[in-house]
């Protein structure tokens, strides 16, 4: 009898723990899935502890089934909105658990960081045009230094190459940079997500 | 008397890992397996009326035999009807808890159809491939 209200808290506290672990997601959407595991969790155990106890090791840790609805729903917003933001977080939080999402993280670094150099060189150009450009300088003897992007002053003895071609050029490269990075991590998103589910289907008692 | 000890020993501990290694890749393919039906059993549970989740989790244990991890399943539920395959409502029940009930949209109905109609092909062919595994073992 006084197990009821002990097995009510035991469903409570985890509970708790899993509206934690849903931080960011709608409030209302917060609410149904706890309402959802709090429906599962009566029915399936009732008052009974043992039964309790084996349900809720098979929902798992409460942070991991957090996590699941999270990165879900972080995936479907990526996907329609293809913000190269949402995408950038997604695959940070995918870089901490496993080497194929540090992988996809370095090449958003890389592709956006030179989309973001492209852009901001066609952008500025117009602004001050002296001080945006490549500049290309020979080292003697046979080596050459070269700097692209906005500079305190224009470097002294060092030609500047592209001139007013930077920004149709910055222009290009940086479009063509952005939309290959969204493309490649939108097509890494698609396959971590059909690889997230923690489990699949098993056979009872096993094959 | 020593060195044979230890001679025995690795040859253990070799074919021990070498068993290991193979059931361990054997493992993790099985686990990419059941990942990809998981969607197929799942909406195909719901062909033939609403269900909610514990429901489901029962129907498919007692009828065919298959288990899905709760932790898995309701996160691919909430996933599906963010995808539009199914719907949800909830559901006063006569025991005093809110149900959750899922139902096929007419998408996911479609798409279990074209599901279903795919495995039915794949299982065939990838029976006649393995008829002469199986007949060797029986030998």
């Amino acid at each position: 009898m006084n197990s009821a209200p002990a097995a009510e808290h035991e469903i409570e506290s985890y509970l708790t723990r899993l509206r934690t672990s849903l931080r960011g997601l709608p409030a209302e959407q917060v609410e149904d899935i706890v309402r959802e595991i709090r429906s599962h969790l009566r029915e399936s155990a009732g008052t009974d502890r043992e039964r309790l106890t084996e349900a809720l090791a098979r929902l798992g840790d409460p942070a991991t089934l957090g996590s699941a609805y999270r990165m879900d729903d972080l995936a479907l917003r990526a996907q329609s909105s293809r913000s190269p933001l949402l995408l950038l977080r997604l695959v940070m939080h995918w870089a901490t658990r496993s080497l194929e999402g540090l992988g996809a993280l370095v090449v958003a670094f890389l592709g956006y960081g030179t989309a973001l150099i492209a852009l901001g060189c066609a952008l500025f150009k117009p602004f001050m045009p002296d001080r945006v450009g490549l500049w290309v300088q020979r080292v003697p003897p046979d080596d050459w230094s070269f700097q692209l992007g906005r500079v305190a002053t224009a470097p002294a003895d060092a030609r500047e190459v592209l001139g007013w071609y930077i920004v149709p050029l910055g222009l290009l490269v940086g479009a063509i940079a952005l939309t290959a990075t969204s493309r490649y991590l939108l097509a890494k998103v698609r396959k971590f997500r059909s690889a997230r589910s923690a489990s699949g289907v098993g056979v009872r008692d096993d094959w | 008397m020593a060195s044979c000890d230890t001679s025995q020993s690795e040859v253990s501990y070799i074919t021990m890992s070498q068993r290991s290694s193979d059931s361990l890749a054997v493992e993790r393919w099985e686990v990419q397996a059941r990942k990809g039906v998981l969607e197929l059993v799942v909406l195909a549970a719901l062909w033939s009326g609403r269900l909610y989740g514990l429901e489901l989790i029962r129907r498919l244990e007692g009828d065919a035999q298959l288990t899905v991890p709760e932790g898995t399943l309701y996160p691919l539920l909430n996933r599906m009807r963010a995808e539009g395959q199914v719907d949800a409502e909830w559901v006063e029940a006569e025991a005093g808890h809110p149900r959750k009930y899922y139902r096929l949209t007419p998408e996911g109905r479609r798409r279990v159809v074209q599901m279903a109609r795919f495995w039915r092909g794949f299982a065939a062919s990838i029976d006649a491939v393995l008829q002469p595994v199986l007949a060797e073992r029986r030998k």
